[in-house]
This record gives C-alpha cells, structure tokens and sequence, in this order.
C-alpha cells in the first residue's frame, strides 16, 4: 500500500480527497489505479493515447522526481508516499 | 550588446511587494478559483529595489533567432522532440513543438511568419542561456514586480481597474469577466477556432496597457520566467503543501499569459513551474544593472 498525496485543487477529481491510499508495487501501478477510480484523474496524469506520464506533472517519491529513479517503473514500499505536482503552479 | 534590446531604465525605490489579506479576499469573492491558490501573494511587504533596466518588451523571436544562429544553441523543446500545446479540452503533448514552431512542424513558422511576437516553449536554462549570450540576465522577482506595478504598486501595470482591450489575456475582446472555469472554456472554444495559434500578439501592441516606467506586455501576452527559485514570501507560514515542495525547487513564473484571465495577469499574481517546463505560453524578458546617461554615452 502507498499513499499518493495530489493538489487541493484537483480533489474536485478525488471526491474531495487529497490523500489516498492505493494498491501497487510500482509508481505506474498505483497512479492507474488512482485513474480507475477517479477517471478524471487519467488526463491530468498520463498522455493521451498512450500510458506515459505527460510533462506537464511531475511525480516524486519521497524528494526524488520518479524521472530520476525508474520513471512510472519505479518500485513501491509498504509505506511509501507519492507526490503528484503539475508542472506549474499558482493562482 | 549581441543582440539588440530596448531597455527601460528603473530608477531604485520602494514599494509594497504582494497582495494584503483584504485583497485576497476580494480576489477571491470575484473570481472562481479558490483564495489557497494566491495565498502565497502574501503577506504584503516593502521591497528596496535597486536601480536596473529592464527589456521594454518579451525577447522577440526575431531577437531568439539571432541567438540561436550564432551560437547553435537548442532549447529543451527541440532536445525532447514535443512541447506542450492546450488541445480542445487539455494539455497535449505535440511532435515538434518548440520556439520554431509553436504548433508543430505542421504550423507556422515563428521567425518568418511572426518575428515580432514574444518567443514562446522556453525553458528556464533557455532563457538564462540566452540573456548570458546577450550580456544580460533575468529580472529578479521583485525587479519585475517593481517595474510592472511601479512605486504604487498598481494592480495592473496602467492602473487598479482591468482593461480588458489593454492587454493580451483570455479577457482581450470579450464583453464581461470570466468568472468561471465554464466561460474560460466556452471562450477557448472559439478562441482557437478563430485564431491561429499560439495567440500572442506582436509585441508593445497594448501601449495602454503599459507600466509607470513604460514597460509593456506585462500582464498577459506570456508567462516570464524570472532569476529567482520560488519561496513563500513568509516561511513560516503554510500555504499547502505544493507550495512546500516546490520552494527552492521551481522558478518563478510572472505576468501570466494569453491564455489566462484578468486575475492571473496582475503584478502581483505569483506562478512558478519546474524550470524545464515548456508551454506555448512561456517566453521571458531580460534586464541588466542600470546604465547611467554618461555610461550609455560611452558604449
């Protein structure tokens, strides 16, 4: 189990939610489900048409952005907590 | 100089740098999205600021053009192969992309077809790369607040009420506020049917809309990356938690662009992105230490 903590101002697309608690080994495999459950969330983090993280996010694991480690293939702990950040931020 | 500039001189002063709490909440009684998103505008506080020149306008890519000839050099777009465009309803990443070619290949071609519009799909080294090139830098944050909001610290750079024919935002030609996302998306809808993309303008085209030192396209046209990394003006104080995390991490963004709505292009409205983030709406403006009458008589 990992956490995957998101913006305040994407939990329109959570059901209010800004940490949630999801199944999976690996960065890609927690962010699908995290997009199963909340569709919305499927454009806000991959491109369309394929399964890689569009640029305009940016995922960390712990303090390290997951583009320096294993990319969507980086490997999850019991534990751990995965930021998502778009790109740009402010009002 | 390498590459021309039309620098303003900004004589040194004092302002009031951010936005105060009765602000903030006016901002967020009168627009849709929520205070927490320009919470980080303050506390407001009194800035020094030394004397500088700053760009009249956002590097061209006319003026990007020379850099790239003499020095070969390419952008964080062009290595990548895509940059990001607004599709019908979100980001896209689009083959070809960059500051050559804002739409793709496919599109127009920015030197020829538009060489007096700001250069668009920079990167932070790009630009930093750039105003090495040009013997210049990047404003500092505050150098560019000052030189759009002046020793009043205007809300917009002519003035405390939004024009909206006096700048290039997603406001320019309408006939009332966007107030919410909706209408944000009803005027994208027809902005990028009836425009060709991106949709800047030829730069100083809004001289109204011009600062009290006379500097233009200040709020909208593009987005500007200035020198500094991003931080909360009060540490001590949480904004959330993306604010957190990305100080000291992104650079800061100023002035918002076309795309963005009257809120988001005033003086004060801070932006910050990861510095190797590239959009169809991000350019930058350069400035240097402020040159003397007698000093420009001898160069």
């Amino acid at each position: 189990m990992a956490t995957v903590k998101i913006p305040s101002g994407w939990a329109a697309s959570t059901g209010g939610q800004t940490r949630l608690v999801l199944d999976g080994t690996t960065v890609r495999a927690v962010l699908e489900q995290l997009a199963t459950e909340h569709p919305d969330m499927r454009r806000r983090l991959f491109r369309t048409g394929d399964d890689r993280l569009g640029s305009w996010v940016n995922v960390f694991l712990g303090e390290i952005d997951i583009r320096d480690l294993k990319q969507l293939d980086t490997p999850l702990g019991d534990g751990d907590e995965v930021l998502v950040l778009p790109a740009v931020a402010g009002g | 100089m390498i590459a021309e500039h039309d620098m303003v001189p900004v004589p040194g002063g004092m302002f009031t740098a951010g936005t105060t709490e009765t602000d903030l909440d006016a901002i967020a009684r009168e627009q849709h999205l929520p205070r927490a998103w320009f919470e980080d505008e303050s506390p407001a506080h009194r800035v020094t600021i030394a004397p500088f020149a700053i760009d009249r306008h956002p590097v061209t890519n006319a003026q990007f053009a020379a850099f790239t000839k003499s020095t070969g050099y390419r952008t964080r777009a062009e290595l990548r192969g895509t940059g990001l465009t607004y599709g019908e309803t979100f980001w896209e990443e689009t083959t070809g992309a960059c500051w050559r070619h804002p739409m793709g290949l496919a599109g127009l071609c920015a030197v020829q077809d538009r060489p007096d519009h700001p250069v668009v799909h920079i990167a932070w080294p790009d630009a930093h790369a750039y105003a090495q090139w040009a013997g210049l830098r990047l404003p500092t944050e505050a150098e560019w607040e000052y030189a759009a909001r002046g020793p009043q610290a205007l809300t917009w750079p002519w003035g405390n009420i939004f024009d909206p024919a006096a700048a290039n935002t997603a406001e320019l030609g309408g006939n009332s506020p966007i107030t919410c996302m909706n209408e944000w998306k009803t005027w994208w809808k027809a902005f990028r049917q009836e425009h060709e993309l991106p949709g800047t303008t030829p730069t100083g085209h809004f001289p109204q809309g011009g600062s009290p030192f006379g500097v233009t396209d200040m709020a909208g046209q593009v987005m500007e990356w200035t020198a500094d990394l991003y931080r909360p003006y009060d540490p001590s104080r949480y904004y959330g938690h993306v604010y957190r995390f990305v100080s000291g991490r992104y650079r800061v963004l100023r002035g918002g662009g076309w795309t963005n709505y009257r809120y988001q292009t005033r003086g004060a409205e801070r932006m910050c992105a990861d510095p190797e983030h590239t959009t169809f709406c991000i350019g930058f403006r350069c400035a240097t230490h402020f040159v003397s009458p007698t000093e420009r008589e001898h160069t």
